[in-house]
Formats: C-alpha cells, structure tokens, sequence
C-alpha cells in the first residue's frame, strides 16, 4: 500500500502500482483539494498518473525528486500540459 | 517434408482463412480499419512466409494484393463489393495453391497463367490509387507531429514522432503503457494526455484514457522495437526540421491475435493417434465381456473401467474439436460466386462459425453442403422475373445455420424459392421407374420429399453446368450417413425448402447389433434397428418378386441379409427365423438373419481401400478379438 492519506494531504511512496490507482481516486473524490505529495515516490504505474492528470490535484515532491523530476515534472506541470484529445 | 515448409503448411491457411474471414466482414463494414489491417497484416505474413519457397507465382499474387490492401488502408483507394470480390478471389487462390502444395508439393501448371490474370486485375486498382494518392500526398493525419514539434521548439533535428493510444482495456491486460513510451530510446519530449472522465464517485481509475505524444532522436526501427507490442495503437512518423514528414516504413501494425493466443499448436496427427489409442483401450475394454465371471467381481471392475475409458475417450475426442467457421466461409463465398454465375440475386446469410464439431466431421462436412447449397441456387431459388410473378421479392434468401443440438451439430441449408411438390416428385419417381419397388401412392407427402434420396433422382427437367451430373441426393446422403448423421427435408411448394444435416459432435461410440449371416459377423446400426421378432419359416409369404411377412397387420417386405451380402448363394430357409424389423430407404423392411449375437459399444472407422466399393457398408470397427467387423448401412443396402 503505497497510497497514505493524511490529514492534509495525500503521500504516495515507493513504488505506485496500477492498485494504487483507486485508493489516490478515491481519495481526491473525497477531498479535491487535498495535496498529492510524491517526495518518497520512486516511480509510478500509468494508472496512477492518469489520476493525477484527471483530477489535477496540486502534486508537491516531484521537483528535486531524482526519480521522477526529470520525465515527470514537465508532464503534471500545467505549462507543458497537452490539451486532451477530443 | 521440409520442416520450415511443414510450419508454412499450417500457418498458411490460417492466415488466409483470416484474411478470408476480414474480408467478407468488411463488406459489411467498408470502413472498419481494424478490419483492413487485420486482413492487411495476414496478406502481409502470407507473402513474407511465400518468399521462404520457391512459389513465385503465389508471392507475385500475394504483394499485389498487399499493395492493394495497402493503399485502402492509407486512404488511397475504396473498399467496394468489386475490390473486395477480388480479394475474395486472391484468397481461395491462395487456398487452393496451399492445397495443391500439401498434396503435390508444387502450385500446378497453370499456377502462372492463374497469377497473371489476378495481378493484372489487382494492378488495375493500384493504376487508380496511385493518382489518387498524388493528388492528395500530406495525409492529413499527420499534422500533429507539426504541432507537437511546435510546442518542442528545443528539441531540433531528424526525429522520430509518435502518438499512442492505448486502448481503454491496457491496465487490464496487465500492461503500463507509460512504461512502455519511457522505454523509447533517446526520448527527448512525452506529453502525456487523459480523456475527458466523470470525476464523480462513479470514475473508473482503471479504463485507460490515457494519450501520449513523444519525439525521439532514435530512428524509427528503434522506436518501433520498443514499441512492438503495441504497434497496432502507435503511429510512427519520421519527422526532419525541414517539415517533410514520412510514414515510417517499418510501421506495419503488430498482430494481436498472435500474441494473446494461449492455445497449444499440435500436430493433428498426434492427436489422431492419442485418439487411436483410447480406441484400441476402448477395444480392450470390450474383450474383457468373454471372460468367465462366476462372482461378478469382474463386472464391478469392468464398470469402473468402462467409465474412465469413456471419459478418456471423451477427452480425446474434445482436442480434435474444430469450429465450422472455414467450411461455413469457404461455402458463402461459393454460394456468392455461384449465385452470380447463374445470374441470380440472392441474400446469403451464414450462422453459426462458433460451432465446433469433430474435425473429421468438419472435414467432411464441406462437399454434402456445398452440394445443397448448389442444388437450393440451381434449382430451388427461381429466376427474379418468376418471383415477381408469383409475388416475392426480387432477391431470395439463402441461409446456411449450424448448431448445436444436444450431441448433435445441426447444419440446415434453407431457401426460400420454388420448393418441391411431393405430387410432382411421386410422378417423376414413377418415370423412373421407382414405382415397382415403392408403392409410390402410398407414400404420405413427406416420405414422398424423402424421394430425392433415392439413387438416380434428378427433378430439374435440364442437367446444369452448376449442379452437375452424376451426383444426386443419394449421394449426399451416404457422405452423411459415411459421418454418422443424417438428413432430413421439409419443403412447401411456392415457398422453399430447407434440408437439415444432423451429425454427431464427436467420432461418438457407436452402438451396433452384431448378428450373424451365412456363418459372418456383421454390425447394424442400433438405430437403425427397431425391434427383433422370431418367426417361423412359414410366416414368409412369396410376393411377386420377393417375400413378405406380417408384422402386427403391416405387411413387410422380407428379405435375408444373407442374401444381400452374397446374392447368388441360394440356402434352404431354415425352421426358425431371427428377423430384424429395420426401417430401409423406402420404408420399413424385415431383415432376416441367422442369429442375433451381443450389443456393443465401437468406434466406427470410415472404410478406407478396397473395402470404400463394398455396397451398403458404412464403416468397420476393430472387435476385441481383433476381428474386423464390418458395420451395414440398412437403408442402402436394403434398397
């Protein structure tokens, strides 16, 4: 289980696996507002990302994060974001 | 035989019974591209394994129908009737040259001639296409890599695009297509997008919305390596700083079906011979019936063995399971080039490609439905202006449906044209000269349909080139019968006629009366088979040519099966009778033998060699002794 939910935020740790995916939805259903925050994350299964993409929670952690900074951060920064297809 | 030739021998029909199977569905569907790429990719496989041999003619078919199938796949070129008839025609080319190659390990001499003619008519198309493609050269569908290049002003040079679309079921199939798009070498840019989802409680985080777009320094058989197992879902396009994009080449879609099949290749002959093997156990089993058994311990021994041999036996019989949907093809495409040639306009609708049967029964299922379905188009559907006449459509229906029924398969081939009228079909049997062996009047309407079985009965009042001569419904009869099924008629006069096949599912067990006559063991069919009397030599009254006996107030036609196996040897008629009462090709017929020995359960074996000619037989079957026993088909040998 590598999904944590906190009193403020959300922590992803180790190894995010496709499981993973619902508990985080699940979570940002619960609170949209709630912060994801990837510090301890090492990587993380297309599912996962596709929830943060959809529900485009504030993402702390992946900037300075040597695992994921380099591929990751332009993906869930807004300014690189690509419009989704129609 | 050559091993690698042996591989292309199974691989190569398959591949063009897919090919087969998309294109006919894309005649309904002109615009499915999954199933131009399917057909595509099997055309493609085809010619790629036909290079390996020495089979130029087939290859040079082969790359022009791939040229064809490539250029409707870009666009270029329409998917009519037209086309795909010609299609259709390049395959059951490609079919029969595997046939003829497994038979006579080369194409035939005509192979050339034949190929000539089907790559004259392929580049015909191509001719067209070509202007086509020249006219509109920047295939829209590029113009992402521009924009996405755009928003990548840093990333410079000669690149590899690509956009991904995972379909929805990927995190199902176990597969993370993120990981698969950050395996692709030297990617310089990833955008990653999501669908528009319902972000309520009712979000499913694990449909696949997922898009990607990417740009990679590596060249595009790189990139296509790394994205091999989803090449289906990838468009791979090679892009230079100047804006001219290319397709890249080596973007040939990856066959799906290949890699998410779990089924196990094996040799049918393997199998055959783990089926004869619990054949011969089956056999076994049946000697231990001779054995002495004063405590009946034997028989409670004997009961177990005989339900795990049963059940071994069915285990077997389960692996040789076939579907029917290459013979139910293979004869809808027959029944539409049939259909045009006698100028026609049918609608031809086939059902039931799942079934799965024996593949003996299969196998010879194809010649007896090709046969109805010559004989329903020849004679039964009627020309359009007949049919206006007597107040139908224009275009008539022939349906081909099979199903399964219990143990049975049942295949029924129905039209809706003229029908058959049981006075007519009395009358021509009188013609025939029928009349003296079948009280014809006597008949009811529907035993009088069952006529057309009868040898030497033709209705059409011309022979055609298409149904031919020499062949009747006798014929496909006995090729059923030969199956251990029958067949059945139902025709109403002005509205059509539907004929049902009814075939065992399996190569079942067979249950055969042995009886004994002139000294010889032979097997019935216990189905054939109605009941057993005893009677004395006096009860058999001579009639005309024959004798006859009264079977509770029915007079029977009485013949020795003694006499019908070796006519000529005349015996004295013995004090007391066994007589069979079983039900012959014209109707009920008292069988008379010398004595009635056991039941028994056997494999029946279709007679091969010398033993094909023998009149009446329709298999052998190995006795537990190791004797052959020959098993009779009453209905034709009491004819």
């Amino acid at each position: 289980m590598s999904v944590v939910v906190d009193s403020d935020r959300i922590v992803i740790a180790g190894v995010a696996r496709v499981e993973d995916a619902e508990p985080l939805a699940n979570a940002l259903i619960a609170s949209p507002d709630m912060t994801v925050d990837l510090s301890d994350c090492i990587d993380l299964h297309g599912a996962v990302l596709q929830v943060l993409l959809a529900f485009a929670p504030k993402v702390d952690g992946c900037v300075g994060n040597p695992s994921l900074e380099t591929w990751l951060a332009p993906i869930v920064s807004p300014k690189f974001q690509a419009k989704p297809e129609t | 035989m050559d091993e690698l030739l042996e591989q292309f021998l199974i691989e190569g029909p398959e591949l063009a019974q897919r090919a087969g199977q998309d294109l006919l569905a894309l005649e309904r569907a002109p615009n499915d591209a999954a199933l131009i790429d399917s057909a595509f990719r099997a055309i493609h496989t085809l010619k790629g394994s036909v290079g390996l041999f020495d089979l130029a003619p087939m290859g040079r078919v082969l790359h022009s129908a791939e040229d064809v199938l490539d250029a409707v796949r870009k666009g270029g070129l329409a998917a009519t009737g037209d086309l795909i008839d010609l299609l259709l025609a390049v395959v059951d080319r490609t079919e029969t040259w595997l046939e003829d190659l497994g038979r006579d390990g080369g194409l035939g001499a005509d192979a050339g001639l034949e190929a000539d003619r089907l790559v004259a008519r392929l580049t015909d198309y191509l001719g067209g296409a070509d202007d086509d493609r020249a006219t509109s050269k920047a295939a829209p569908d590029v113009g992402w890599v521009e924009t996405l290049r755009l928003r990548h002003p840093g990333v410079r040079g000669r690149l590899t695009a690509v956009r991904y679309c995972p379909d929805t079921q990927a995190f199902f199939r176990g597969d993370d297509p993120l990981a698969i798009v950050r395996a692709v070498p030297d990617l310089r840019a990833l955008e990653v997008s999501t669908g528009p989802a319902d972000l309520s409680a009712n979000y499913d985080p694990f449909l696949c919305r997922l898009a990607f777009e990417l740009l990679s320094g590596a060249n595009a058989d790189q990139v296509a390596e790394a994205l091999r197992l989803v090449k289906d879902q990838a468009d791979i396009v090679l892009s230079n700083d100047s804006a001219t994009v290319e397709t890249a080449p080596a973007a040939v879609p990856f066959d799906k079906t290949g890699a998410a099949s779990t089924s196990l290749r094996v040799d049918g002959r393997q199998v055959d011979a783990l089926a004869d093997q619990a054949d011969q156990l089956v056999i076994a089993k049946n000697a231990l019936l001779g054995l002495p058994d004063p405590d009946g311990e034997l028989a409670r021994v004997q009961a177990m063995i005989d339900r795990l041999t049963t059940d071994l036996h069915r285990g077997v019989m389960r692996l040789r399971m076939t579907p029917l949907s290459p013979v139910l093809r293979r004869l809808e495409r027959q029944a539409r080039q049939l259909a045009a040639d006698l100028g026609k306009s049918v609608d031809i609708e086939v059902r039931g490609h799942a079934v799965e049967a024996d593949k003996g029964v299969v196998d010879g299922l194809y010649e007896p439905l090709l046969h109805l379905v010559r004989n329903a188009l020849d004679h039964g559907v009627e020309a359009e202006a007949e049919r206006r006449a007597a107040g139908k459509g224009d275009r008539a229906t022939l349906s081909i449906r099979a199903r399964v029924d219990g143990d049975e398969v049942e295949v029924e081939v129905c039209d809706d044209g003229r029908g058959m009228d049981p006075a007519r079909l009395r009358e021509v049997a009188r013609a025939r000269g029928l009349g003296d062996r079948i009280d014809l009047d006597a008949l009811s309407d529907q035993a009088a349909l069952g006529l057309i079985f009868t040898p030497g009965f033709s209705t059409a009042a011309s022979v055609s080139a298409v149904s031919g001569r020499g062949v009747g419904m006798d014929a496909v009869r006995e090729a059923v019968t030969g199956l251990g099924g029958r067949i059945a008629i139902d025709s109403t006069p002005g509205q059509g006629s539907a004929l049902t096949l009814r075939l065992p599912l399996t190569v079942v067990m067979t249950r055969v009366l042995i009886v004994e006559a002139r000294g010889e063991r032979f097997g019935l069919l216990l189905s054939e088979v109605q009941e057993t009397l005893r009677i004395r030599a006096e009860e058999i009254t001579p009639v005309r040519l024959g004798s006859a006996i009264v079977v509770r107030e029915t007079v029977l036609p009485y013949v020795r099966l003694g006499d019908l196996v070796s006519p000529g040897v005349s015996t004295a008629p013995d004090s007391g009778l066994t007589v069979l009462v079983v039900e012959g090709a014209e109707g009920r017929v008292a069988l008379g033998v010398d004595s009635v020995q056991a039941r028994l359960d056997v494999v029946l074996k279709p007679l091969a060699g010398l033993l094909a000619t023998v009149p009446g037989a329709t298999g052998t079957a190995l006795m537990g002794d190791g004797k052959l026993l020959l098993v009779l088909d009453v209905k034709a040998l009491a004819r």
